[in-house]
Parts: C-alpha cells; sequence; structure tokens
C-alpha cells in the first residue's frame, strides 16, 4: 500500500512538472514567436564566413591591404528582416585583440557575399580574424556566429640606423675619457695667465 | 711649470693606474666572477629550458627578443656592484685619508674610479650578449644575427654608461655604500619604471625623459617579433620610445651625471 502511494506520488509530480515546463519545450526561442521553416530558433542560423583573403600576401609596414571577406547565408530569409529574431549582423576584424574595424552588413537568401576592408598593414607577424556576429532582437545580446583567421607576415620597417648608436658612443666614450686631461689643460691656461700677469 | 704635454700624460697615467686598481679591486672581492657567471647563466636559462620542456621560438628575432629583454637586470645588478661604493666607499672607509694625500690629482682619482665601473660593467653585458648569439648561431645558423642584433648591442653598451652614471652619482652624494647601493638598485629597478608607468597609464604622457623608458630600445629594435607585455598586467606600454629621442635621452644622462659625480666628489671632504 504505502509503496504504490509513494508511486503515485512520484508519478504526479512528474506529470506537475512536465505540465509546467512544457510551454518552453513548446516556444523554446522564447520571443513569442511561433517556430516555422522561415524562423529557426537562436541556435540554429546557418551564416558562416566562408573565406577571408588578403589583397597582398607580402606587404610591407604602411602598404594599404585590403581584406575580403566572404559570407554565405544558408537560411531562405534575409537579413536583416524583422521576422526573424536576429538583427544588426556584423563583420569585425581584429588584430591582437585590437579591432581594425566594424560594418554592419546585409544578406539575400541563400547567397554569397563578399565585403571587402582596408587596413593599413602594421610591421610584424599579424593575425587578422574576421568575427561575424549577430544582435539578438529581444535581449540586444551580441552571439557570435562564426569566425575566421588569417595569418601574416609584414616586412617592418627598421627602426633607426646602426651608425647613430656607434656615433653616440663614440662620443660618451671620448668625453669621459677626455674628460682626465681637462684639469690639466685648465691649470696649464690659468698658470700661463697668472706667469703673464705678474710679468 | 711643468709643459702641458709631461701634464697631461701624467694624468692618463694616473687615471689608468686607478682604473687598474679599482678592476683588480672588483677582481679580488669576486665581483667579476659573480657578474661574469651571472652574464653567461642567465642567456643559458633561454636554452636550456625550451631544449628540455618546450621548443624554441619560431625566428631568431623573437629568440633575441625574449632573452635581451633580461638584459637591463644584468646591467642594474653588476651597475651596482661595479659603482656603488666606487666613491663613498673612500669616504666611509677612511681609505681616502690615504688615497687623496697622494700628489694625484682628485679629478683623475674619480674619472678612474669611474671608468673602473664601466669597463666591467660594459664587459658583462658584452658577455651576455655573446652567450646570447652563440645560441641563436647554434639553433638558427650564423646568418640570423642581423644588424638588429648588433644595433640593440650598441644600445645595451649605451644605456649601461647612463646606468653607471647614475649609481656613480649616488656614490658621491650619499654618505654610506648601502645606500648608495641600494638607492642606485632600487630607481634603477623600480622607482623609475614606476613613475613611467604612472606617466604612461595613468597620466597618459609618454615618459620619453626617463632613462628606464628609454632602456626598452634594447628590444624594440627588433621589429620583427611581437612585443613582450611591458607594463601592468603584462600588457605593452602605451607608447614606445623613439630612437634617436632615446639615444640621446641616454647620451645627457651620460654624461651630465657623470660630470656631476665628479664634480661633487672632487669638492667633498673628510669628515
Amino acid at each position: 500500500m504505502m509503496e504504490m502511494r509513494r508511486t503515485i506520488r512520484c508519478l504526479a509530480i512528474f506529470v506537475i512538472l512536465i505540465i509546467l515546463f512544457s510551454p518552453i519545450t513548446e516556444n523554446s526561442s522564447g520571443l513569442g514567436l511561433e517556430r516555422t521553416d522561415q524562423q529557426p530558433s537562436r541556435d540554429e542560423f546557418d551564416v558562416t564566413i566562408t573565406n577571408l583573403t588578403l589583397s597582398n600576401i607580402e606587404p610591407k609596414e604602411g602598404d594599404n591591404i585590403t581584406i575580403s571577406v566572404t559570407v554565405r547565408n544558408n537560411e531562405s530569409f534575409p537579413i536583416p528582416n524583422e521576422n526573424i529574431p536576429i538583427q544588426n549582423l556584423t563583420i569585425r576584424l581584429i588584430r591582437f585583440e585590437q579591432n581594425i574595424t566594424e560594418r554592419k552588413i546585409s544578406m539575400e537568401a541563400k547567397t554569397n557575399s563578399t565585403f571587402e576592408f582596408e587596413w593599413e598593414a602594421e610591421g610584424g607577424r599579424q593575425t587578422i580574424t574576421a568575427f561575424l556576429s549577430a544582435e539578438l532582437a529581444d535581449s540586444k545580446e551580441r552571439v557570435p556566429l562564426d569566425e575566421m583567421s588569417r595569418e601574416i607576415w609584414v616586412e617592418p620597417e627598421p627602426i633607426g640606423d646602426i651608425y647613430s648608436p656607434i656615433i653616440a658612443l663614440f662620443l660618451v666614450f671620448a668625453v669621459i675619457f677626455g674628460s682626465a686631461v681637462i684639469p690639466s689643460i685648465w691649470s696649464y691656461l690659468t698658470d700661463r695667465n697668472s706667469s703673464r700677469e705678474k710679468k | 711649470m711643468k709643459p702641458i704635454r709631461e701634464d697631461i700624460l701624467e694624468d692618463m697615467k694616473n687615471t689608468c693606474l686607478t682604473v687598474s686598481f679599482e678592476l683588480k679591486k672588483h677582481f679580488r672581492m669576486k665581483r667579476m666572477v659573480i657578474s661574469f657567471a651571472l652574464a653567461i647563466g642567465l642567456p643559458l636559462i633561454f636554452y636550456i629550458v625550451p631544449r628540455i620542456w618546450a621548443s624554441f621560438p619560431d625566428t631568431a628575432e623573437e629568440f633575441a627578443r625574449l632573452n635581451l629583454s633580461f638584459v637591463n637586470l644584468l646591467i642594474i645588478i653588476s651597475g651596482s656592484l661595479f659603482a656603488g661604493d666606487a666613491v663613498v666607499g673612500e669616504y666611509e672607509e677612511k681609505t681616502g685619508l690615504l688615497l687623496f694625500s697622494t700628489p694625484q690629482r682628485h679629478t683623475t682619482i674619480f674619472i678612474g674610479k669611474y671608468i673602473g665601473a664601466l669597463v666591467p660593467t660594459l664587459a658583462v653585458v658584452s658577455i651576455y650578449y655573446l652567450t646570447t648569439s652563440l645560441e641563436i648561431i647554434g639553433i638558427y645558423g650564423t646568418g640570423e644575427i642581423t644588424s638588429e642584433f648588433f644595433k640593440s648591442f650598441l644600445i645595451a653598451l649605451i644605456y649601461t654608461s647612463s646606468a653607471v652614471s647614475l649609481i656613480f652619482f649616488f656614490s658621491s652624494v650619499l654618505k654610506r655604500k648601502i645606500t648608495s647601493t641600494l638607492l642606485g638598485f632600487f630607481s634603477l629597478m623600480m622607482i623609475l619604471p614606476i613613475v613611467s608607468s604612472v606617466l604612461q597609464f595613468i597620466v597618459d604622457v609618454e615618459p620619453w625623459y626617463i632613462l628606464t623608458y628609454t632602456e626598452g630600445l634594447i628590444t624594440d629594435v627588433f621589429v620583427g617579433a611581437p612585443p613582450i607585455g611591458g607594463g601592468p598586467g603584462g600588457q605593452p606600454g602605451l607608447f614606445s620610445p623613439d630612437f634617436y629621442v632615446g639615444i640621446s635621452v641616454m647620451i645627457i644622462y651620460t654624461l651630465v651625471l657623470f660630470f656631476l659625480g665628479v664634480f661633487i666628489a672632487t669638492r667633498r671632504r673628510m669628515e
């Protein structure tokens, strides 16, 4: 008897839990939108970066490089679109965690689009990363969709020249070693002046 | 009156005599052995540790930059060792009573003492660079010793002379050996870098006139290697020293502090 009551109680709790959580499972987007084929949930956007290319792969510091980012929209709806839960599709280019540039883009359904960005190359080994992200319509939270990186070697301009430190070092040593004989020259000059005055 | 030529030769001879005496003193006190051992041991860490537990950086420039970012530490240590007691020691230990009563000019004594501190410090830096260059040749080949490496070496030598001048100046001004050595060490190790960081990160001003800020040129000349985090939180500094301004600042520090140190030391009297 006790065993049966416990089983019934467990079943009742289970049923109550199902009833309580049923609205979430039915509408997991939580945005008040009914799921249709054209409006997927926030996790299901199929927008990706398919290519990241640089106009010059052996640039020198200061060269202007065109960075091309190709984005593929595999969805059956265009972006931006008022009926979908994301907006402000953005490409952000970064280098060593520093923003190079950022641009809002729009995409037609089932198409590839290439976006070009200008960048003045900085010397050394550089990693250029393109981030594709969008903003959730309800919370304005930015969600990452895809990213792609390219590494590039930018021939740096040399700092200074080799002759300046050589001259500087020579100057320092000449003054320091030369200062050892300054007192004798000084005393010679002052003695000569005083002996002239006596005469 | 002695002919000027004889006078000059005598001054030079006396300066050389003081330099050789200072060098012998440093050798006798095992300062040379300690600093030379550090000059060989410190760069060897950058060779042995990656050889056993990890891999070497991709390029020789990266390796040199990483290795030479610690040369300033050695400059400060050896500069404090050799120049910290150069002048003040004579007054504190009263050995000046014997030394200053000789017919030698006081200026030649102090200039000799300065050179006696500068020469071993320059030797220590040269040994550090020699060890690093041998490592680079061993890992990456002879062709990887670039003009940037020589540039860095020359800048390190100029920085060494300015660091020695600063410590020599403290040695001329202060009354205790320990105070002058510690003040010289900490001003280059902590005080000036803190002032430089505060100016950079809080006031947002480039501290081009601070000696330790210009020291960044030693590794900055390796333009091909990525910057090593130097500021608070390991972030690279907001500014980087200009090559020509940096060298000029080092020269000014060297000469002004050297002349001031010699001037104050010659005016100083035994108590």
